[in-house]
């Protein structure tokens, strides 16, 4: 049976705690068996970074609420974060995307350790994926990629399964988060 | 206070947050709450390259308190240890807790960072 709650909270860093506690009891609530800590955590991290990721990143008013969409279904986690951004522009295009540039991928950001992909699914899903990167780098060349930011989206598409940035015109811009899930009467 | 001058423990700085401090000429910075994210790291990225730029480039930052690190934290101290090594210094991890060494881990931080299980190690290193 599918389950989903909806939060709405102000969109407010103040706020960053409870939502991570919000999403936290939400998570035990609809059974999800945390035997690995390190999805405990990953799930924290994942709505931490998701959530400044919309106060951050898109432009949104003051005052202004931000959304949160969770979704249990079949095994499935889904977060969604709808924001008020115009997405991710693919070749100076933003979604809806243009045919052409369906199936197509695109360097987003470089990471100290590889580069966030988004691939265009259709026009407007843009799905992200990591590579690492290859071959051994020195002290100097790591520390001249390494940057202070783009490590959060980096850290939600490695530790989750499916990432994606879906557009439709009732919604605007939306990062989708899917995670497969143990349930806890398993 | 030049950390050239300073010998010892010569001045504690104390926010909510965090403090600073001066040990044999390293500065360190000691984050007080279980967690390290958005909500101070800015305010914690500026107070910190401004003792880089004016006392020493020779830092370490204790985590030893912190059981919960964000991205825009672990970009704040990634800040500091450019601003540290443009001045020929560098930023020395200390203390941390598993939760915070697997982010270390998922980010690769590891590889840039030298990190310390105590903070006499992490000075003595300098």
């Amino acid at each position: 049976m599918k389950q989903k709650v909806i939060l709405s909270v102000p969109a407010d860093f103040s706020y960053l705690q409870t939502v991570e506690n919000f999403a936290d009891l939400l998570f035990k609530h609809f059974g999800v068996k945390f035997k690995d800590e390190k999805l405990e955590q990953n799930l924290r991290s994942t709505v931490n970074e998701a959530f400044v990721n919309v106060l951050q990143h898109t432009p949104l008013p003051q005052g202004e609420w931000v959304n949160i969409i969770f979704e249990l279904s079949e095994g499935d986690f889904v977060l969604r974060f709808p924001d008020q951004g115009k997405g991710i522009p693919v070749q100076e295009h933003y979604p809806p995307y243009p045919s052409h540039l369906v199936g197509s991928k695109h360097l987003i950001l470089k990471t100290l350790d590889g580069y966030l992909y988004g691939m265009v699914e259709s026009p407007t899903r843009l799905k992200l994926e990591f590579k690492n990167r290859s071959g051994i780098k020195n002290f100097d060349e790591l520390l001249q990629d390494v940057s202070e930011g783009g490590m959060g989206l980096s850290i939600i598409v490695k530790t989750m399964d499916e990432v994606r940035f879906v557009w439709d015109e009732a919604h605007g811009n939306v990062l989708e988060i899917k995670k497969a899930l143990r349930r806890a009467d398993e | 206070m030049p950390y050239e001058n300073s010998l010892n423990t010569n001045y504690k700085e104390s926010t909510m947050n965090f403090t600073f401090e001066t040990k044999n000429g390293v500065l360190i910075a000691k984050v007080l709450p279980k967690r390290a994210t958005v909500e101070f790291s800015a305010d914690f990225k500026e107070q910190l390259l401004e003792k880089i730029e004016k006392e020493t480039a020779r830092v370490v930052v204790d985590l030893s308190n912190v059981e919960f690190v964000d991205s825009s934290f672990l970009g704040a101290l990634v800040a500091g240890l450019k601003r540290t090594t443009m001045k020929d210094g560098d930023l020395k991890i200390v203390g941390l807790q598993p939760s915070v060494r697997s982010m270390f881990e998922l980010t690769r931080l590891y590889r840039i960072f030298d990190i310390f299980e105590k903070i006499e190690e992490a000075i003595d290193s300098f």
